[in-house]
């Protein structure tokens, strides 16, 4: 297994987001965290990262415990986060963001290159390399967002609600933009989404959250293809 | 140059100083101080101290001062940093206080008689005059600005600039947020040492109440005035607190007053300062040098 998340609990004062949820992830594999508002979705990614109190459980990546390390150290054992909302670095120009996104790799030669072949993968952030991050779409900041976490080459890609506030078509891109580094790159993904029809379109298995904790843990289709489930998170 | 101008341009490119390490903490890193004064008041008792106690000249008592200053700034700054925003405004704020009311109440700082006849600063086999000041500061001033145009365009000064637009995600992409907010208030603390140094050894007599909280603002107005986060700004700021006051005179004892209500206004309509992307001055810069820097 490439992530294994045992009995996570996170808490924000009094108030527990997440209760013993586990969770596991491995190499090449997509995987959605479904769940409403409020379900513990955000948590469950922010904990695994460190960015959120954690109460108790266990992390391990790459088969080492890291749920010790500070939120950076885990990003550098290689995994990368897509926070909610991009999180693009506004002031910054294109070229800084992706630039930013190299931490820790030096000048390694590897990494032009990469960048060359994720502006192929993103090519509405050619040519706005001096553009402030501020001035990109909604859209383009995320896939600036998604550019920026892959130009270390990360193992894995923490994804948070990739698709709010962007319209409907744009999602689309995104999430074919996902599904095709997860097919062609075999790039392991955890993607925690609202849009659940989207997302299990892409994805290999799932995990259903409710008021922080596990209610369903399976194969993507088998979820699709629950009545049950289908009405109460697809909304069907 | 008549003797007045060249006191007044020396104690600027010394303000100025510290105003570009401040701008480091400020502009660069993201994280607000209103201690300044404190390490620049730092800087100055260390040099002080040096140069009549232990008999140091300038010359060997500057670095020692400029380190002494970026270590108190690391020990300083490694608790006040973990809290953010406000809280941080007003950590930085009781730094300030309690250095300031050490100085003024421990024996060893001199007390409330300060701290008086230090030393010239002495180059070429004399002492150094006023002009010749001048050109010692404007020097520093010099390597401090070159210093802070060097961080912008290195990794260090790439992952300050993260963290000041967004914490979370730098931290989620590898960079240390403890570790680059320290490394900005160290670099910070080192300038205003260095500022405080020269001070000392100009002024040849310090106070506590040199570098009391009011200074702390007038620092933080030439930063924002100048423009928070350019290279320019703080040295363009401080000529401008510098200049009003001697050009109005005789509002003197309506300066605090004066720099808060140019703060709020500044933060009103300019807020990316003068030298900021939509100021009033790097407007005039783009009309003057048509398809200059941008």
């Amino acid at each position: 297994m490439l992530l294994e998340v045992e009995d996570l609990t996170v808490a924000y004062g009094d108030i527990r987001a997440l209760s013993g949820v586990s969770l596991a992830l491995a190499p090449g594999e997509l995987v959605s965290v479904l769940g409403a508002n409020g379900a513990g979705k955000t948590s469950l990614l922010m904990g695994i990262l460190g960015l959120v109190p954690v109460r108790g459980g266990r992390i391990r990546f790459r088969g080492a415990d890291i749920g010790r390390l500070p939120p950076w150290r885990r990003a550098r054992a290689g995994m990368r986060l897509v926070p909610e909302r991009a999180r693009v670095f506004p002031r910054l120009t294109v070229a800084e963001n992706l630039k930013a996104g190299r931490w820790g790799l030096g000048r390694n030669g590897r990494a032009e290159e990469r960048v060359r072949h994720l502006l192929d993968l993103f090519p509405v952030l050619r040519g706005r390399a001096s553009q402030p991050a501020a001035t990109l779409s909604g859209g383009e900041q995320q896939q600036l967002a998604i550019a920026r976490a892959l130009v270390s080459d990360p193992a894995l890609l923490l994804v948070d609600e990739v698709s709010m506030g962007l319209m409907p078509k744009l999602a689309d891109e995104v999430f074919e933009v996902l599904a095709r580094l997860n097919r062609q790159e075999g790039l392991s993904i955890l993607l925690v989404e609202q849009n659940a029809a989207a997302s299990l379109a892409i994805s290999q298995r799932a995990y259903v959250l409710e008021t922080g904790a596990c209610v369903f843990a399976g194969s993507a289709s088998r979820l699709r293809e629950d009545p049950r489930l289908k009405a109460a998170y697809l909304g069907a | 140059m008549g003797g007045y101008l060249v006191t007044l341009a020396t104690l600027i490119s010394i303000q100025a100083i510290a105003a570009c390490g401040l701008n480091v903490i400020v502009g660069y890193a993201g994280q607000i101080s209103l201690g300044h004064a404190a390490f620049f008041g730092i800087g100055a008792y260390a040099a002080a101290l040096l140069g009549t106690q232990a008999g140091f000249s300038f010359w060997t008592a500057l670095p020692l001062a400029v380190a002494l200053t970026a270590g108190v700034g690391l020990l300083l700054g490694a608790p006040s940093l973990r809290v953010r925003e406000d809280f941080l405004a007003i950590t930085t704020i009781g730094i300030n206080f309690i250095v300031e009311a050490v100085f003024n109440n421990v024996e060893f700082f001199g007390g409330a008689l300060g701290i008086g006849n230090i030393p010239r600063i002495r180059a070429f086999g004399g002492p150094v005059g006023g002009a010749g000041m001048l050109a010692l500061c404007l020097g520093f001033l010099g390597l401090v600005v070159a210093a802070c145009a060097g961080l912008v365009r290195c990794w260090a000064g790439l992952a300050c600039f993260a963290l000041r637009e967004e914490e979370t995600a730098a931290a989620g992409i590898g960079i240390s947020p403890v570790r680059f907010k320290l490394l900005a208030f160290v670099i910070g603390s080192a300038m205003a040492g260095l500022g405080g140094a020269l001070y000392a050894h100009y002024m040849r007599f310090i106070g506590a109440g040199d570098f009391a909280f009011p200074l702390s603002v007038s620092m933080l107005t030439m930063v924002v005035v100048g423009g928070i986060g350019t290279l320019w700004g703080p040295v363009l700021g401080a000529a401008l607190i510098g200049l009003l006051p001697e050009v109005f005179r005789p509002l003197i004892d309506y300066r605090m007053l004066f720099y808060t209500t140019l703060l709020l206004l500044m933060i009103r309509f300019q807020p990316g300062g003068l030298l900021g992307d939509e100021g009033l001055a790097r407007r005039l810069l783009r009309k003057a040098i048509p398809g200059g820097r941008r």
